[in-house]
């Protein structure tokens, strides 16, 4: 019983440290580290390593994972799961590839505010809340390939921040969506994996709510620390 | 994955719980080794990461965080030093050059040449490699950046090239940075004119 959700505890707490080491773009008498830095001094088409940028994005993309947890935690037919995963992939794929193609880029913190707000949906969706304030539950898929939608956009708002070169973007570009869903891919396996130990567990039933609510709270922290940094002064 | 071995609705066995971990931990073990290690640290102990062209990545990010570590550290013992001061003309005309100084940059190496400029001086300028392309970032930054502080960008990309003005958005230095990414060593010959202080090599 307490190994299974401790089990569960540690994952998180992997996926927060994970998510801490992201390297950020250190700035420096014009030197421009990490990626960002690797992206501009290099042109050309290099499939593998936007393969590479884009699987680790979503990894290392703790709001992106918290989505999918509460997309899939009451999924267990895997024809469910890859009819979610299939939607979600659809929405961004669209966002991605057009937005970063037409140049739209979104403020960073608004962006993350939105996919922060969609883990609060899907949370409440899970609580069942919406369905009692609507008096009937909102189409989850629609609701997927929405924030799909939405998800693409921040995607293509970190593309855009690469500074890409025209030489050998759409290739790159479409490198970059496939490392994603490849990354997608890799932390759904383990959220699963994760998951399923505890669904096999009498905590599932009783925790789930509890689950659930933590998820609401998660998604409500990273709308109001997104929107801080949005309001704050010191972002140009 | 291996949740398909179950009935309809059933949970997976503990048999397929088990061997679906195992091949998960074996996959993040190779992936560590064989990935995520050439292209954060540049480092190839399997020899997957040049398969994959991913040790490249890593080693130019590392050597990145070595340059901006160099910088910070400069910073912090107290600015920029000068090299050396390209031999400036006293009557500066308009539409004239002024400056011409010719830098060799050996592979992976980076160089900086700025103008000290006056906030609103307008100069222009050309520069021209001898043949290969280099990377080039061209950007300002005020006498003592902030701890950081991101440099005004002008312009950046590959070229072997580049010509136009430069209106110096704040007092500080304003110029050119550029990296041979080539395996052969590449001569690169700024031309600089119009208003502006000095032109000197930053080190």
């Amino acid at each position: 019983m307490t190994p299974s959700l401790s089990r569960t505890r540690a994952t998180a707490a992997l996926l927060a440290i994970g998510a801490s080491l992201l390297p950020a773009v250190a700035w420096a008498h014009g030197v421009t580290a990490g990626d960002k830095g690797y992206i501009m001094e290099t042109f050309g088409i290099r499939i593998v390593p936007f393969i590479y940028l884009g699987a680790k994005h979503m990894v290392t993309g703790y709001d992106h994972l918290l989505f999918l947890f509460g997309v899939i935690f009451y999924l267990y037919r895997l024809k469910d799961i890859g009819v979610y995963v299939t939607l979600f992939a659809l929405g961004h794929s669209i966002t991605l590839i057009a937005g970063v193609l037409a140049g739209v880029s979104i403020n960073v913190y608004l962006i993350d505010a939105i996919i922060g707000a969609s883990v609060a949906y899907k949370a409440l969706d899970n609580l069942g809340v919406l369905a009692k304030w609507f008096g009937r539950e909102p189409d989850p898929r629609a609701a997927t390939i929405v924030f799909g939608l939405c998800h693409g956009l921040g995607l293509a708002t970190k593309m855009l921040d690469f500074e890409l070169a025209k030489d050998g973007l759409l290739p790159n570009l479409l490198a970059f969506n496939i490392g994603v869903e490849i990354g997608q891919f890799l932390a759904l396996s383990v959220i699963l994996i994760a998951i399923s130990y505890w669904r096999r567990s009498t905590t599932f039933v009783r925790y789930a709510k509890a689950a659930n609510v933590v998820l609401l709270l998660s998604g409500v922290a990273l709308v109001v620390y997104q929107l801080n940094g949005y309001l704050s002064p010191s972002q140009g | 994955m291996s949740q398909s071995s179950g009935l309809l609705g059933a949970l997976p066995s503990t048999r397929t719980l088990a061997r679906a971990s195992l091949a998960a931990i074996g996959l993040a073990a190779l992936l560590t080794v064989g990935v995520v290690l050439p292209a954060e640290a540049g480092r190839d102990p399997i020899g997957l990461g040049a398969v994959l062209g991913l040790t490249e990545m890593g080693r130019i990010k590392v050597s990145l965080a070595m340059e901006a570590a160099a910088d910070a550290a400069m910073d912090a013992a107290g600015g920029t030093g000068e090299t050396r001061n390209a031999a400036a003309p006293a009557n500066a005309q308009a539409n004239r050059w002024r400056d011409s100084m010719t830098v060799t940059l050996q592979p992976n190496q980076g160089i900086e040449l700025k103008l000290a400029m006056r906030k609103a001086e307008k100069a222009f300028y050309e520069w021209k490699t001898d043949g290969a392309e280099v990377y080039h970032n061209t950007h300002g930054e005020p006498p003592n950046p902030p701890k950081g502080f991101a440099a005004h960008s002008y312009a950046k990309g590959t070229a072997k090239t580049d010509t136009g003005d430069l209106v110096a958005v704040y007092d500080g230095m304003h110029g050119w940075f550029w990296r041979n990414r080539s395996a052969k060593a590449v001569r690169v010959t700024l031309k600089t004119g119009g208003e502006y202080l000095v032109l000197k090599e930053m080190k």
